[in-house]
């Protein structure tokens, strides 16, 4: 970064670089477990969904009181941690954060990919999904679900230019690197490397490209999440019906999509030998970055609780009591402890940043994120407006069946796919920006 | 007996001696010569039985029933005929001043008002109403009427349903919008309007009907009461308004029931207003508000320009490649 190589230097250097990179998509041990099993619960999912079909939503626990149930939870919940796209590019890449370099890639693939599925979550939920269509043919402007549809579209199509355009000089690379690799797979590279020639101009482009992205993606994000948070805040009722929602979930997404990167970063790091690359500087960092966001979500989660506990509205009180001390207790404080407030707290000392101990923690954060959704979507259902008589006892009680945690599991699987694919064809560390970074001459990358 | 009772009972004798030793209320020559200022009109007898039943009632009882408080003296009923030999002068000097247990109502009611009561008192009396239709006033009040007349009396049989002797007539003036209600009863099928009936205007609603004429108004001495129809008045699209006239339920009793009504078209025509034709947030999605329409295009279409911008930025990457190469 600081000195320049000589031209014979950057060739040796950006070949071991290329070598440490593209060698995962090489080699594929153990590759056929993790294949097997995917499509194994791909395989139930898949049988889950046509049981749903069959037999329609009534499989699933989702009854009159509680119609967002899982689904929906789950729903928040990806678009939440698809939100980490935009918070490392977009955010730290334009404040020129440098440490980020080999994370861009793995943020970026992580927000498509929960993007991607976060659509598909909303078909799942849909009893008849051959009515998808009528959502963009008789959808109304003024709902906030065809704003959320027309961001959601929008986001996706951000995440996958901000994958592949900065992917067009590693392409190329890849395109002289993996040419023993099947004609298809380099015919895609061929198509992503789009001429490329390392010419200045073309860096001068591909920098411009990415700038723009960088920039649009900051309110599309921004928008993609509050209108989601809108979804509940736009109603009256209880624990909904709040001014602070669209940061409250802002902040959420970012618990979230941290957490995501760092099992992502950590996973990938001891699968993939990128020890050099990922380093524990980086879990440091990123340890760091997930306590701020922790402690900016904890402080919404004491407005968005302790104001209201404060006051104890009546209708409002019941929904408070049922999350304190009520039913939904047990999950509350699990979440809110075990998946913020001691997370935050443990990540605050160095030893807790190191790459296990953050893995662990991460993976509480993630589980807590989740919970977290299903504590904001189901328990204010359970309170309807009007009281009525002879409710069934599966009205008022929300237990998921099995069907319907398969099928919450089911975009799960797809996203684990969809990273897979991707980090199976392209280097999950970016090779030229790596390269750049360590002053390796930029005509010679490609 | 305790001293309160003591005190009870020297203001009980003080009021019977007061009552025995003026047995006969003598009133000034010059106050009982005075005459009374105000015309005998409906409209004032109405106030004056308004008046009557707020302030005399409780002691002089139910005009005609002869039902006063048990006083002594006896609070006179002001239909009898003992009483109706006051004239206007006595009466209005009795009210006015008071006397043992008979308050003064100088203070408590102008001067006008006590008219009132007085000839509302007087319509009491049917032989006094007959003297009261010859004074010049009463007949200024009757030659309002004629000009509807023809009209009250052409559709008078038609409408009425009556059990009483009583029956009821509707008439109107279209310019100054004015109704007017005639009571008569019909002796050897002849037509006698009738004086001191009470008859209310209204407009029929939903639930109670609307009252347009004054409360306890009575008909005057050519059997008219009248009403001005408000210029505000809501109706259906066409305009129609029902308007009835009717003796009130509470005076059923006395005068029979009696009801007519007729449909005009002075009430203001409803313009029905669909409240989804206009643009609102909550309305189909054709008709959204235009400040959402264009946010949401521009919002979109800023997206898509940027899109569009970002795939010439890679078309030309793709360009400078390929010239490149053939270099």
């Amino acid at each position: 970064m600081e000195k320049k190589l000589s031209l014979e230097e950057s060739r040796q250097r950006l070949t071991q670089i290329e070598d440490d990179l593209i060698r995962p998509l090489k080699s594929h041990k153990g590759l056929e477990i993790w294949v097997l099993f995917l499509l194994l619960m791909l395989t139930l999912g898949f049988y889950a969904y046509y049981l749903q079909l069959r037999d329609g939503l009534g499989v699933t626990a989702l009854r009159d009181y509680v119609q967002w149930g899982m689904y929906i939870s789950n729903f928040v919940f990806f678009v939440a941690t698809s939100l980490i796209g935009m918070l490392i590019t977009s955010v730290l890449g334009l404040l020129r954060i440098p440490w980020i370099t080999p994370l861009t890639r793995i943020a970026e693939t992580i927000a498509l990919a929960f993007a991607m599925f976060a659509g598909i979550v909303i078909i799942i939920d849909m009893g008849r999904p051959d009515r998808f269509p009528y959502l963009f043919l008789h959808g109304r402007l003024q709902s906030p679900i065809l704003w959320d549809v027309t961001v959601v579209t929008t986001y996706v199509i951000i995440s996958l230019l901000l994958l592949f355009i900065p992917m067009i000089p590693d392409a190329a690379i890849l395109r002289r690197r993996m040419q023993n690799s099947p004609k298809w797979q380099q015919a895609v590279y061929k198509f992503l490397s789009a001429n490329w020639v390392a010419a200045p101009e073309q860096y001068a482009l591909i920098k411009k490209s990415i700038r723009v992205l960088a920039i649009l993606i900051i309110p599309t994000a921004l928008a993609i999440h509050t209108v989601t948070s809108w979804l509940f805040a736009s109603t009256l009722r209880v624990g909904w019906d709040s001014t602070i929602f669209g940061p409250y979930f802002v902040s959420g997404a970012f618990v979230s999509g941290v957490a995501a990167v760092i099992i992502a970063m950590y996973f990938f790091r001891t699968n993939y030998k990128l020890h050099n690359y990922i380093t524990e500087a980086h879990f440091n960092r990123m340890g760091q970055l997930l306590v701020l966001m922790c402690f900016i979500y904890l402080y919404f989660n004491l407005n968005e609780y302790f104001v209201p506990a404060y006051k104890m509205r009546k209708a409002e009180g019941h929904h408070l009591e049922a999350l304190f001390t009520g039913n939904w207790a047990v999950m509350f404080w699990a979440t809110q402890l075990g998946g913020l407030v001691i997370p935050m707290l443990l990540l605050i000392f160095k030893p807790f940043r190191k790459p296990l101990p953050a893995l662990i923690i991460s993976i509480f954060v993630l589980v807590g994120a989740w919970f977290k959704r299903l504590l904001i979507v189901v328990p204010t259902q359970q309170h309807p407006y009007l009281p009525i008589q002879n409710v069934p006892q599966n009205f008022i009680t929300y237990k998921p069946t099995g069907v319907e945690i398969m099928l919450t599991l089911l975009p799960m699987v797809g996203v684990l796919i969809v990273i897979t694919i991707i980090a199976k064809l392209f280097p999950i560390v970016p090779i030229w920006e790596t390269a750049h970074e360590q002053g390796i001459d930029e005509s010679v990358i490609k | 007996m305790n001293l309160k009772g003591l005190f009870t009972a020297a203001i009980l004798s003080i009021v019977f001696i007061l009552g025995y030793a003026q047995g006969t209320w003598v009133v000034p020559a010059a106050e009982k010569a005075r005459k009374n200022p105000v015309a005998s009109s409906a409209e004032s007898i109405s106030k004056g039985k308004n008046l009557y039943n707020t302030h005399c009632k409780s002691c002089h009882g139910d005009p005609g029933k002869n039902n006063g408080l048990p006083l002594n003296p006896k609070p006179t009923d002001p239909a009898s005929d003992q009483y109706q030999k006051n004239t206007d002068g006595e009466m209005f000097y009795k009210i006015t001043n008071g006397r043992g247990a008979m308050p003064s109502f100088k203070a408590t009611l102008p001067e006008q008002d006590r008219w009132n009561i007085i000839n509302f008192v007087r319509s009491l009396s049917k032989k006094k109403v007959a003297d009261n239709a010859a004074e010049p006033a009463g007949q200024a009040e009757a030659t309002e009427a004629p000009a509807v007349a023809a009209e009250v009396t052409a559709s008078e049989n038609d409408t009425t349903v009556a059990t009483g002797k009583i029956r009821l007539a509707l008439g109107f003036d279209e310019d100054s919008k004015t109704i007017y209600a005639r009571a008569f009863r019909i002796e050897n099928d002849k037509r006698i309007p009738t004086s001191g009936v009470p008859v209310e205007i209204a407009v029929k609603r939903y639930f109670r009907d609307l009252r347009l004429s004054e409360a306890g108004v009575l008909t005057d001495v050519n059997g008219y009461v009248s009403a001005v129809f408000p210029e505000d008045l809501p109706a259906d699209t066409a305009g129609n308004v029902v308007i009835i006239a009717r003796i009130p339920e509470s005076e059923q009793e006395e005068f029979g029931m009696a009801v007519t009504q007729q449909t005009k078209t002075w009430g203001i025509k409803l313009i029905p207003h669909n409240i989804k034709d206009a643009r609102s947030l909550w309305n189909d999605n054709h008709k959204l508000p235009l400040w959402l329409l264009f946010s949401y295009l521009a919002a979109v279409s800023g997206a898509l320009v940027t899109f569009a911008y970002i795939l010439s930025l890679v078309w030309k990457i793709y360009k400078i490649g390929k010239s490149s190469f053939q270099a």
